[in-house]
């Protein structure tokens, strides 16, 4: 066992570590001061580096910008023009073929009938917005009225099949949602049996929506095609 | 004290100056890159408005009742249709109608007249205005079936935007061949109001 007696009094007492606090202190000091100036030329180079490629990446700027802005301008130009031609489409997919309806019409009809009257009405309506901003899309709701004679003792089977023939008008995708029998009444003053018949069809409305999606789309789909086409 | 002395005074605000240099450059950058990509596409979009301004141009042009006496045009083109096909028109006359609700711009909020909106007020997202409503013609006919046929199927066929919003035909038993028929035809014609941005619109930067 050593014994070690120091007989110093404390506040003169030497450092016995491998590093004097002084010397550490300074060390910190120094590494510090370093550590800054360091920092300090950096920021300076990067200060200048950065300046230069801004200088370089402004005069790049100057040089596209007037061409930037014509593309740009012809974008928004395209953009609107191609807004007028959705609501256009918006309109033209819910057009339907008339005369491909009145020939389909004539298909369904049995022998046995005669129609005297035909009203057709695929008119625009638009449910009542619930506010001033409130966007409202417009529809188109198909409305058949129709007016004929039936001849021979079983009326009501023939003014049945007209329905059936209706009902299937459109097919595969039903041109009417309903085909009500309003009417059937036996004519008194025919002798050989006559019935007159009253029905109305009326269709789901068509949304005549305006597709906006499209308005970024690089290649539009073309605008003479209908949509959807009667029978 | 040195130290401290040139962090504060020497230091941070050179950082702070090198932060915004590179913030800057970045968005330099970004604006640069964004501009590249678009002049890329450059020939394509000239192309698409160029195209688009034909479509335009031809619809409106071409198949839609001009803003100047309209009912001439139609009746120009319904008579033209009449007469190939056969049928006879004894009528043709235009459906005065205001503008329909769901076409109208949106009303304005009070106090908005304006323009000006106050600061902090948010805008509130406003109806996307229509730029079509109808204008609509009626005729009076008297023709055969197959006749009626033909002549709305020449019409569709020559004008991609012509509906036929109402039809009636009502036979008659003292020419059984030749039936009355109302027909009300529409087509969309451009608001008064979207002239003028259209023709913008129409218009090479």
């Amino acid at each position: 066992m050593i014994i070690r007696i120091d007989l110093l009094d404390p506040s003169e007492r030497r450092y016995l570590g491998p590093v004097s606090v002084r010397f550490a202190t300074r060390t910190i000091a120094l590494t510090a001061i370093a550590l800054l100036l360091l920092g300090i030329s950096g920021a300076i180079f990067n200060g200048i580096e950065c300046r230069r490629a801004l200088e370089r990446g402004r005069a790049r700027w100057k040089e596209m910008e007037p061409r930037y802005e014509i593309a740009l301008r012809f974008q928004r130009l395209s953009r609107d023009l191609r807004r007028y031609l959705d609501e256009i489409e918006g309109w033209t997919a819910v057009r339907l073929s008339v005369p491909g309806m009145l020939d389909e019409l004539q298909r369904v009809v049995p022998p046995e009938i005669q129609l005297t009257r035909l009203e057709v009405r695929d008119e625009i309506s638009a449910p009542r917005p619930k506010s001033a901003e409130e966007a409202v899309t417009p529809y188109r709701l198909l409305r058949w009225r129709l007016g004929g004679r039936v001849v021979g003792p079983r009326s009501e089977e023939t003014v049945g099949q007209l329905i059936i023939g209706l009902r299937e008008m459109g097919a595969p995708e039903a041109l009417f949602r309903s085909v009500t029998l309003l009417t059937i009444q036996a004519d008194p003053l025919s002798s050989i049996g006559i019935s007159t018949f009253e029905i109305d069809a009326m269709g789901a409305p068509r949304m005549m929506a305006e597709e906006r999606g499209k308005a970024d789309a690089p290649a539009p789909p073309p605008l003479t095609q209908e949509g959807r086409r009667g029978p | 004290m040195g130290v401290v002395l040139l962090y504060l005074y020497v230091g941070r605000p050179l950082w702070k100056r090198e932060r915004g240099l590179r913030a800057e450059r970045r968005d330099l950058d970004a604006r640069i890159e964004q501009a590249e990509q678009l002049l890329r596409l450059e020939g394509a979009l000239r192309a698409e408005w160029e195209k688009h301004r034909t479509d335009v141009a031809k619809l409106i042009q071409h198949h839609s009742p001009p803003a100047a006496n309209p009912l001439l045009w139609t009746s120009e083109f319904v008579y033209r249709h009449a007469r190939a096909a056969g049928v006879n028109v004894d009528g043709l006359s235009e459906i005065k109608a205001e503008i329909p609700a769901w076409a109208k711009p949106p009303e304005k909020r009070q106090g908005s007249e304006g323009g000006e909106e106050t600061a902090g007020a948010r805008k509130p997202a406003s109806r996307p205005a229509r730029r079509f409503v109808p204008y609509a013609v009626q005729l009076s006919l008297s023709c055969g079936y197959h006749e009626l046929k033909r002549f709305l199927a020449a019409m569709q066929a020559e004008n991609p935007i012509v509906f036929v919003s109402q039809l009636s035909i009502v036979g008659r038993d003292s020419a059984p061949e030749q039936h009355l028929v109302r027909l009300t035809l529409e087509w969309p014609r451009l608001q008064e109001n979207m002239r003028r941005p259209l023709e913008q619109a129409l218009t090479a930067p």
